[in-house]
């Protein structure tokens, strides 16, 4: 990753945040160097075994109904966001509100906190599980697939920035297949649209 | 002596203030009050390219606010702060009430300047409800193919105020965006509210809040696909 113009996802997201305000216009080639950025840190989680969605949900969900729910889940809002991508996989006729809520919770200091409240305001201070962002990226996959609406691809590019920036802290199959899944539909979506558009 | 045309307006030290008050000037409109916050930051220069650009545009990016506007002999009062919720601000407005004061931008209108007996009129670079957020234009251009803009009497709400008037333009055929083409877009949006009376007129929209979008700061590769989109031959 040396000599890249792609340093959106450099250094530690988790403590020091993107802004995105105000981003400069470089070239073409900042695109390329966006997808080969992508790539590099696609390569530092290849050793763990690709596991499809449907299989991970099945697995989480196996589990839960074998233990005590709350224990197989590290935080409340792991919880939500499994039932929430649960929900949208099986495309139940729930009320989706919660989406954008979560999405606007997420764009305004670009974390996801462990606990929220009723009113999503967080109440833990811990915002460095890995998991989270991952469900809340794969649910930004599932509705811009559904939607075309630009806004979940804008939110679903700068979750993945804050993955990327915490890769080495993925250690196990189920997070590293939905880092796997969340990065290559997002470079699907951008490829297509650099086609369309450019 | 001219005529009062019941507006102000309320320029700060960057591009959009520039074109707004050279589109005014050069359409023979002049404001019946000039607040100039200015916080003194250095002028930014720009290449040859970007400046022939922003001429075409009707503007000169290389001209600064406060030169425009003493080479003119405008009549202008200059606080050395940029904040729109300032208490000088506020008292400055309530001795110079206009029933209008057009609002460059830059910070959310706090409930003591909101409840003056005044409106602030801001130029959106988007056509609400459809897209609201600050960026969403470069939304509006992947979507779209051209964007556009709203002028809309400021409330509480992000850019949920009563609409003015609304204008579409078509998507630039150069690469700065933030420099010259949003600028252009409020600034001939705001020569036509003056132009057609259309502040005076009160034929306003209301918006329904709970509809449309609203976009959140663009990631930059959306952002560089929006502009290699205006620059790339169709």
């Amino acid at each position: 990753m040396v000599n890249s113009s792609y340093t959106y996802s450099d250094g530690n997201l988790l403590k020091n945040p993107q802004k995105y305000q105000m981003t400069p216009f470089l070239d073409k080639n900042f695109l390329d160097d966006y997808q080969r950025t992508r790539i590099n840190y696609l390569e530092k989680i290849s050793k763990f075994e690709k596991i499809e969605l449907e299989k991970i949900i099945h697995n989480i969900n196996q589990k839960d109904m074998q233990d005590d729910r709350s224990s197989k889940f590290n935080s409340v809002t792991s919880i939500m966001l499994f039932d929430v991508l649960t929900a949208l996989i099986n495309d139940e006729n729930n009320n989706f509100d919660i989406i954008d809520k979560f999405i606007k919770k997420f764009e305004t200091k670009k974390l996801i906190f462990s606990k929220y409240d009723d009113n999503l305001q967080p109440i833990s201070n811990e915002c460095s599980e890995i998991r989270n962002y991952l469900l809340l990226a794969t649910i930004c996959v599932f509705k811009f697939k559904n939607s075309k609406n630009l806004k979940y691809l804008n939110t679903l590019l700068k979750i993945n920035d804050t993955i990327c920036s915490q890769i080495n802290s993925i250690d196990n199959s189920i997070d590293a297949s939905l880092c796997n899944i969340v990065i290559t539909n997002e470079q699907n979506f951008i490829t297509d649209l650099i086609q369309k558009k450019c | 002596m001219l005529d009062k045309l019941g507006f102000g307006i309320i320029l700060t030290p960057d591009n959009r203030s520039k074109a707004y008050i050279q589109k005014l000037l050069s359409s023979h409109i002049f404001p019946d009050v000039i607040v100039f916050m200015n916080n003194n930051i250095p002028e930014k220069t720009y290449s040859d390219e970007i400046i022939e650009i922003s001429r075409k545009n009707g503007f000169d990016i290389s001209k600064s606010v406060k030169n425009v506007l003493n080479e003119n002999n405008f009549t202008y009062t200059e606080f050395d702060f940029v904040d729109i919720n300032h208490p000088e601000l506020i008292n400055f407005i309530k001795k110079n009430r206009e029933e209008y004061y057009i609002f460059t931008g830059g910070g959310i209108l706090k409930n003591e300047i909101l409840n003056l007996d005044v409106k602030f009129v801001h130029l959106h670079p988007g056509l609400v409800p459809k897209y609201r957020g600050s960026t969403c234009f470069y939304y509006s251009i992947v979507n779209e193919g051209s964007a556009g803009v709203t002028a809309f009497i400021m409330n509480k709400g992000l850019d949920t105020g009563d609409i003015v008037y609304q204008k579409i333009f078509e998507k630039p055929r150069h690469k700065f965006l933030d420099e010259i083409y949003d600028p252009y877009i409020r600034s001939e949006t705001l020569v036509d509210v003056i132009s057609q009376n259309l502040l005076n007129k009160q034929n306003f929209k209301k918006q329904n809040s709970r509809e449309g979008e609203t976009y959140f700061i663009i990631h930059p590769v959306l952002k560089h696909i929006a502009i290699l989109s205006c620059i790339t031959n169709d």
